[in-house]
């Protein structure tokens, strides 16, 4: 072979190759279960801590789990969604967990049924509020609720959460209001082919990401296959901030709207006036007030995946200041699109806007690619082990669908230094690979997905939503294999 | 060498690196002793290293903590990036910071993993 046929960019392209090659046999998918598992065994002898913490089972059999909180008592309450990725559908309730490890259905909405997506709703989360419970509902129209005695009323009304990404859990602040992370439509800023894989674009054909200020557009467009076409063939341009199939020039204003996506809102309880207190993120899952006041957000980065696929984005913790703009749907951990960084093969994904409202700050901390950073807990004082340390619950990569990796990612809770960045495995499935214990043959835990500790800060509850795989790009969750641990420090300081 | 023997070196490189995750870090806990520069290196690797390479196991990258790969090659792929690992030029890693991450990947190499131990 001569040096002219064999360029450096070949060289490159040729180690890229090795790499990927030799990754299809490193991290394979698919199914691990029994189809019709919805029972698991849980041991807690399988999973690891540091030396003087022990865990213990609280409760088994949750389906589609996704928010533990204290109740206004200190009495733990665990929402069960209603729903997963997969369009797996059960009945949104909250749960209060007794003192002996059982369930008492405080709330719920009826049940969801398959045949009709479009009237689903999804309970992402809940707090209790003045005796109420305030309800992030999510489905065709997403609202916020507000139940107390079987009495639902809708407090906030026709929030835009109808495609990726949900209306998340949320937090009491310290000003009294109700602080809500709200996901973005999309993976990255652009409907496409992937918001149809999950059912979205058939139930919404004009859903898109809507901004929290007036943006000026790149005039960007995206050619791909046109799933709500008749023809096989048939194509669609599609701009950033547009429905699928429609597109917008360079210079022209995306209009900002107060009811936007990739936001954080904060809600006053009693009246359900609502604000945006931070705009530019993604996916905003887990928000808690640190002890001195301030509000951080675990942010669900991109994935690999769509229009405008993004190669190593890595999750994140923010330190939230009000009115910041942090950098979705151009920058990643405030990092420009445009690094090289970003590049899965076709060049770095670039910017989709020709300015931007700020130049986003720096996270608190990076998390792994892929690692899905959830639910977050921040130790008020030193009883459960360093105070002012975050505790992350990871609910682990979906990878082949998200991105390809060397080996799994997440499965596990980090305890975070908020002050330098530095993560360190906390819990997570003893042997010698990681990974969800179905994956693992263990009865370890599956999918951290919250966190939270009791009203002492002397133990943790960690969420485990349960089985959830990939079986050839179909996300197949088991219902009833959710799981609610407890953490307590034996030697309590 | 010419571009071939380059090639080659690169493809075995990367053959090399991949596949590497069987070794697994310390399960939890603060996983390494560590001082001085190591420690520096810890928080330079976790704003750094961490997302791709977490606790030096394979993640979105390859593993680092099973690579006794020299020095000298270890700073050539950071400032050169091979395959998918972006470059880092000085820009955005100084040497001092370089140096740090080595001090910290070679006591997480060192490290005895507790992982496979069960408790019961």
């Amino acid at each position: 072979m001569d040096q002219a046929r064999f360029p450096p960019s070949r060289m490159l392209r040729l180690s890229a190759l090795a790499y990927s090659t030799i990754l299809v046999g490193c991290h394979g998918a698919g199914p691990r279960t029994d189809p019709e598992l919805t029972t698991r065994d849980v041991d807690v002898a399988d999973v690891g801590l540091p030396e003087g913490y022990r865990l213990t089972v609280v409760t088994t059999g949750l389906t589609f789990p996704s928010c533990v909180f204290l109740g206004e008592d200190g009495s733990v309450h665990v929402v069960e969604s209603g729903y997963c990725y997969g369009e797996a559908f059960a009945t949104p309730r909250i749960l209060r967990i007794t003192e002996e490890g059982g369930t008492e259905v405080v709330a719920q909405a009826r049940a969801n049924a398959d045949e009709d997506p479009r009237s689903a709703q999804a309970w992402t989360g809940a707090v209790q509020y003045d005796g109420h419970y305030l309800v992030a509902s999510n489905g065709i129209p997403t609202r916020i609720l507000r139940v107390r005695n079987g009495g639902v009323e809708v407090l906030v009304d026709g929030l835009p959460s109808l495609a990726d990404h949900h209306l998340n859990p949320p937090v009491v602040g310290p000003d009294g209001w109700i602080y809500f992370g709200q996901g973005s439509a999309t993976n990255a800023g652009v409907v496409g082919v992937d918001n149809a894989k999950f059912g979205w674009l058939e139930r919404t054909p004009q859903v898109h990401d809507v901004p929290a200020q007036d943006l000026v557009s790149a005039g960007r467009e995206f050619e791909t296959e046109d799933p709500l076409g008749e023809g096989e063939d048939d194509v669609a341009s599609t701009g950033a901030y547009a429905p699928f199939g429609s597109t917008n020039a360079a210079g022209d204003v995306i209009v900002g709207s107060p009811t936007s996506t990739g936001v954080i809102y904060r809600v006053q309880p009693e009246s359900g006036q609502i604000e945006i207190h931070a705009s530019g993120l993604r996916n905003p899952f887990g928000l808690e007030f640190h002890p001195d006041g301030s509000l951080y957000a675990v942010e669900n980065a991109f994935d690999e995946r769509g229009s405008r696929p993004v190669y190593g984005a890595p999750d994140c913790i923010w330190r939230i200041d009000a009115g910041r703009w942090y950098g979705w749907p151009d920058f990643c951990a405030g990092i420009p699109l445009t690094h090289p960084r970003f590049d899965g093969g076709d060049g770095p994904p670039g910017f989709l806007l020709a300015e931007h409202p700020e130049t986003p700050p720096r996270p608190a901390a990076l998390l792994p690619v892929h690692s899905s950073g959830c639910g977050i807990a921040i130790a008020r004082n030193d009883a459960f082990g360093p105070a002012n340390h975050a505790y992350v619950a990871q609910f682990g990569d979906m990878s082949p669908g998200v991105g390809t990796t060397y080996g799994r990612v997440g499965f596990d809770v980090l305890r975070v230094d908020l002050t330098n960045g530095v993560s360190e495995r906390f819990l997570t499935n003893l042997g010698d690979e990681n990974g969800p214990a179905s994956a693992l043959r263990t009865n370890g835990i599956e999918r951290p997905v919250d966190v939270c500790f009791d009203a002492s800060g002397n133990s943790l509850y960690v969420l485990d939503f349960g089985i959830v795989e990939d079986e050839g790009g179909k996300i197949v969750p088991r219902p009833g294999t959710g799981t609610l641990f407890e953490i307590t420090r034996e030697t309590a300081r | 060498m010419n571009r071939d023997h380059v090639a080659a070196l690169l493809f075995g490189a990367a053959m090399f690196t991949a596949c590497g995750s069987a070794r697994r870090g310390d399960a939890v806990g603060i996983p390494v002793t560590a001082t001085g520069a190591a420690l520096t290196g810890r928080i330079v690797f976790a704003n750094t290293c961490n997302p791709c390479h977490p606790g030096g196991e394979s993640g979105l990258g390859p593993a680092l903590n099973d690579k006794p790969l020299p020095d000298f090659l270890v700073r050539l792929k950071v400032r050169n990036g091979l395959g998918s690992m972006p470059a880092f030029p000085e820009s955005e890693l100084d040497d001092d910071s370089l140096d740090a991450i080595l001090e910290w990947m070679s006591a997480l190499r060192d490290a005895t993993p507790r992982s496979p131990e069960r408790t019961d």
